[in-house]
């Protein structure tokens, strides 16, 4: 007889007869979702448990050696303690996108049983096994403070503060999502159980470029469990892509893969055993190819085709003046050339997706960035009408760009079409490194000019982009790149080139600062070199040529009167100057929504049914908060609390479409329609005299366009964005050269949730410092070589200080009552202040990231 | 709840089965135990010195007075260590003592965060870069890598 493994469970005695991870065990034996499977490698946490009083990853721990032990979940937590861990980590605002807080939540735990009243440093170390990739860690730590504080019975729960009955703009609104993620019951695509349902995967290239000779499914085939073998032959339309149609849903018999994530085959078996022995069983035979390594492979004259139009996917020409001029006659100049490495989202919720038929089509759920786009997506593969198609969001992650593009839905819909069957797809950490599209890596070379005061005089550079395998968000990342290189200053003359190569590397796409994080890195180094020629501080030159409302960008865009550079940079200003020989300061602007023309249209649609206002506005919350930014739009006009709010999620059956999580864009266009069609409730609610009883069944539309001008516009003064956010942030190193201190200040413009926004800018900031300092994407011939534990991510115990900063002004722009967004530009000045900081130091210039010669590169 | 100390001693050598012919593990001639002021070493029923992490005030006395030099300073919130100090190549050392580290690099491979390598054929963990995870301790295969908790080793002879 087999052995019998007996665990106690959140009190419960449970038996089992198989040795396996007991992440496995509670997620699919005990349906335990709150442990969380986000790497199945040890090194996330997200699927920490408390094992006789020690804090334990699942995946790692077996169910062997939990034998005779007891286990301990967020269901296993005290009513008290739940309530506790519930309010503190959503007073402090510790959610975000939720996925690593029933991990950081039984972490705590752990700690607090042992140590009721830890101080920081103890935190941070409980922690340093869990990933946080949203919140920089800070929010979290504060979270369990607490949570200490309470459990030791010195502070109470405010019960008010989570039902909002004053839940408007600028108001302390406790997040809509906190409980369900800190408890663990909130759904992600992956907690998803339907009956019936199979599991799919998609057997992947072994090399980054190889021709398939034979896919031989026939073994896999006959595995007993095993429903179906899908390859290209399967796929109405081979082909998708977000913008350009590029990728192939499979690599077909006869054609070439172009990197290491091209999907071949996808198999699909009742259960994950059957599954994980038939990807073995199919038998593909290569004819291996050399591969295209970098950008300067992909020129080379003769270089092998990663696609048949050519290895250039995209260029951009942005000019204005005459910058040669310019700089011919500037009274300094400085040239310098950089070169940053792709980089990797690692949202802590790898993709995943499940789909089923659903009237006429399928219905996916998903974890994405915009489900429309998503649809889109399926659609084109499909060949179908879009609206055969439903997508629903799931809770999401994390994205940061990352799941802009479709990874594993699409598979999922074609799977559950051609077996009118349920089906999930899911990418394992390591697919999910190799598979979706990174950071651009990128090479440049910049020129800056200035005159004798250190007035800006124009720029000339060249920025290439290695975009990898597929163009995904290419044109749009390197546009970005280009237009936001001349910093947010003022000045008229520039020479932009920018150029996006394929290679055979992992694909690149859409990352938080899109494109900007490169081009910015490289003009503020630069600035600091100018300055020292001219004599005067790197604060100073940039106060100098800070944009000001009125004035006029370097795209011919005049600064609106909502701009507030210029405050950013006096918020720290003391703090910069004060440290000056070890601190370092840089400057940003990023836009607010898609602009350059596109029609980019926020909509929403309001729904009075049984005394709620129900919130239709399909726009992804990827952790950010716009769930709960959305229902504080409505709340500020029509007076109405929480409970008669209900955001009804981004669904493309029931809410209309308002477009994509990306380019800081909801809070101000999404949340300008919600603006909208709440003033029309508002009227009716008055005419009611506040009784929604009166209005039952009555609909609220309202959509938001503010047309803007495309590149390149033939006009004085073109309006590319609706608006722009701006940022300083100044990094202090101690003497050992760590990173002691950040001070980021932004001007995003109204504050819509005073406790989201820290959380924003200071994970951005967590995320910029990695992207200086720690985290690389090393590639061996155009394969990823880290793990999930070794791309360099910061831990806990690595945390600096740091200061979120918001300037708010009182000019505003009058839409979405002010607010500009905050997402991507907290990630972007941050590196080249670490850049300034060490630079401040030893004069010593360094144009590569992650910078090299540091205390983190030793 | 233990002393609140930064690290904890550990002795790098269980001693298989109770044996002292390896030439590198420990002799069980308690000089640690000796110069131990918090009387948190003592030699146990293997001949083996071992660390009461109670008691352990991470002083480092104990590294100095062995004669062997097996005993480092651990972090103390990293749980866990490789407890052999056998240079021998990995068929020598397997055929010697029963819980010794035969160099095969399966923890090497398990980690996720490139935290432990064999060196001069023993597993050693770099404390900077380990997350505490426990992967290493339940893929070895012979038990050598010990959880200090008790929990996550996957030992035939956890001691």
């Amino acid at each position: 007889m087999d052995r019998e493994y007996i665990i106690t469970v959140n009190g419960k005695v449970t038996k089992t007869t198989e040795d396996k991870p007991l992440l496995r065990y509670l997620r699919d034996d005990l349906h335990i979702h709150s442990a969380k499977d986000g790497c199945s490698e040890g090194a996330c946490g997200t699927c920490t448990v408390v094992v006789d009083g020690k804090a334990v990853k699942a995946c790692v721990i077996t169910t062997k050696l939990a034998d005779g032990r007891n286990v301990i979940t967020t269901e296993g937590l005290s009513d008290f303690e739940k309530e506790a861990f519930v309010y503190a980590f959503g007073a402090k605002g510790s959610v975000q996108c939720g996925f690593c807080i029933p991990g950081m939540v039984m972490a705590g735990k752990a700690l607090l049983d042992k140590n009721p009243d830890p101080n920081e440093q103890e935190i941070k170390t409980a922690l340093k096994g869990n990933y946080c990739r949203c919140t920089g860690y800070k929010k979290i730590i504060e979270g369990i403070q607490l949570t200490a504080t309470i459990l030791r019975g010195d502070a109470e729960i405010d019960y008010d503060l989570e039902k909002g009955d004053e839940f408007g703009v600028g108001k302390r609104a406790f997040r809509v999502d906190v409980r369900e993620k800190v408890l663990g019951y909130g759904e992600y695509p992956d907690d998803v159980e339907m009956p019936d349902m199979l599991l799919a995967s998609a057997v992947r290239s072994k090399y980054p470029r190889a021709r398939i000779l034979d896919i031989d499914c026939s073994a896999a085939l006959a595995l007993d469990g095993v429903i179906d073998v899908l390859t290209a032959e399967d796929v109405p339309n081979n082909k998708v892509g977000h913008i350009q149609q590029d990728w192939d849903v499979f690599i077909a018999r006869g054609a070439s893969t172009r990197s290491v994530g091209d999907a071949i085959c996808l198999v699909v078996a009742e259960n994950a055993a059957a599954l994980a022995k038939a990807k073995k069983l199919v038998k593909i035979s290569y004819e291996e190819l050399e591969p295209v390594r970098s950008i300067k492979d992909a020129m080379a004259e003769g270089a092998p085709l990663v696609h048949s139009g050519g290895n250039l996917c995209q260029s951009r020409h942005v000019t204005r003046g005459d910058a040669a001029a310019a700089l011919k006659n500037s009274a300094y100049k400085v040239t310098e050339t950089f070169k940053t490495p792709f980089t990797e989202h690692a949202f802590l919720e790898p993709e995943c997706a499940v789909a089923f038929p659903y009237k006429d089509g399928v219905k996916v759920l998903s974890t994405d960035q915009g489900a429309y786009d998503t649809r889109k997506e399926i659609a084109i593969m499909f060949g179908w009408d879009p609206e055969r198609i439903i997508v629903e969001n799931k809770l999401i992650g994390g994205g940061f760009g990352g799941k802009e593009d479709v990874s594993v839905q699409h598979l999922a819909a074609l799977a559950a079409n051609k077996l009118q069957r349920t089906v999930k797809v899911k990418l394992t950490r390591q697919e999910s490194i190799n598979f979706h599209p990174k950071r651009h890596a990128m090479e440049g070379t910049f020129t800056l000019g200035c005159d004798e005061s250190g007035i800006f005089t124009g720029l000339d550079c060249d920025i290439y982009f290695d975009t990898g395998a597929y163009a995904s968000l290419c044109g749009p990342v390197l546009e970005r790149a280009c237009t936001h290189s001349v910093g947010p200053y003022c000045y008229q003359n520039t020479d932009i080139r920018g150029y996006g190569y394929y290679t055979n590397n992992p694909p690149a796409g859409a990352f938080r600062g899109f494109g900007v994080c490169q081009s910015e890195f490289a003009l503020e180094s630069i600035i600091n070199i100018l300055a020292e020629k001219v004599g005067i501080s790197p604060w100073e030159i940039r106060y100098r040529n800070a944009i000001e409302p009125g004035k006029v960008l370097p795209n011919g865009q005049i600064a609106d009167r909502s701009t507030a550079l210029k405050e950013t940079l006096e918020a720290v200003k003391d703090v910069y100057e004060a440290n000056r020989d070890h601190a370092g300061i840089a400057c940003a602007l990023k836009n607010a929504g898609v602009g350059v023309g596109l029609p980019d249209k926020g909509r929403c649609r309001l729904e009075v049914h049984n005394g709620i206002v129900e919130l239709y506005a399909a726009a992804s919350d990827i952790g950010q908060g716009s769930t709960t930014v959305l229902i504080q739009d409505c709340a500020e006009l029509t007076g109405l609390p929480l409970s008669k709010i209900h955001n009804m999620g981004s669904n493309t059956e029931t809410a209309p479409d308002s477009g994509t999580t990306s380019g800081s864009r909801q809070t101000l266009l999404t949340g300008e329609a919600v603006r909208g069609a709440s003033a029309q409730l508002k009227e009716d609610m008055d005419k009611a005299g506040g009784d929604l009883s009166k209005l039952d069944g009555q609909e609220y539309f309202y959509e938001y366009f503010e047309p803007t001008d495309k590149l390149g516009a033939d006009l004085p003064n073109p309006k590319s964005h609706i608006a722009y956010g701006y940022a300083t942030h100044v990094v202090i190193l101690d003497d050992e050269g760590r990173v002691a201190e950040v001070y980021a200040a932004h001007d995003s413009g109204k504050v819509v949730n005073p406790i989201s926004i820290q959380g924003q800018i200071e994970g951005g900031v967590l995320m910029g410092l990695g992207y200086a300092l720690t985290e690389d994407f090393p590639l061996k011939d155009c394969v990823p070589q880290a793990g999930f534990g070794t791309l360099g991510l910061m831990r806990a115990d690595q945390i600096p200080s740091i200061h979120a900063i918001y300037v708010e002004k009182n000019k505003l722009l009058d839409v979405a009552y002010g607010a500009k967004g905050i997402g991507e530009i907290a990630t972007i000045p941050t590196a080249p202040a670490a850049q300034g900081a060490y630079y401040a130091r030893d004069h010593k210039l360094r144009p590569t990231l992650p910078m090299k010669d540091t205390y983190y590169s030793k | 709840m233990g002393t609140k100390s930064k690290n904890k001693a550990v002795v790098l050598c269980t001693g298989g089965d109770g044996c002292t012919v390896c030439g590198f593990g420990c002799l069980g001639d308690g000089k640690c135990a000796e110069v131990c002021r918090f009387d948190a070493i003592s030699i146990n029923t293997f001949n083996v010195a071992e660390v009461d992490r109670e008691k352990c005030r991470g002083c480092g006395l104990c590294v100095k007075a062995c004669p062997q030099n097996i005993i480092d300073l651990v972090p103390a919130e990293d749980s866990y260590s490789p407890r052999c100090s056998n240079h021998d190549k990995g068929a020598e050392a397997k055929k010697i003592c029963s819980s010794s580290c035969i160099a095969c690099r399966i923890c090497e491979k398990a980690c996720p965060s490139g935290a432990i390598a064999v060196t001069d054929n023993c597993a050693v963990i770099n404390h900077e870069k380990c997350i505490s995870c426990g992967m290493c301790a339940t893929v070895c295969p012979r038990g050598v890598i010990i959880d200090a908790d008790g929990i996550m080793t996957a030992a035939k002879q956890m001691r």
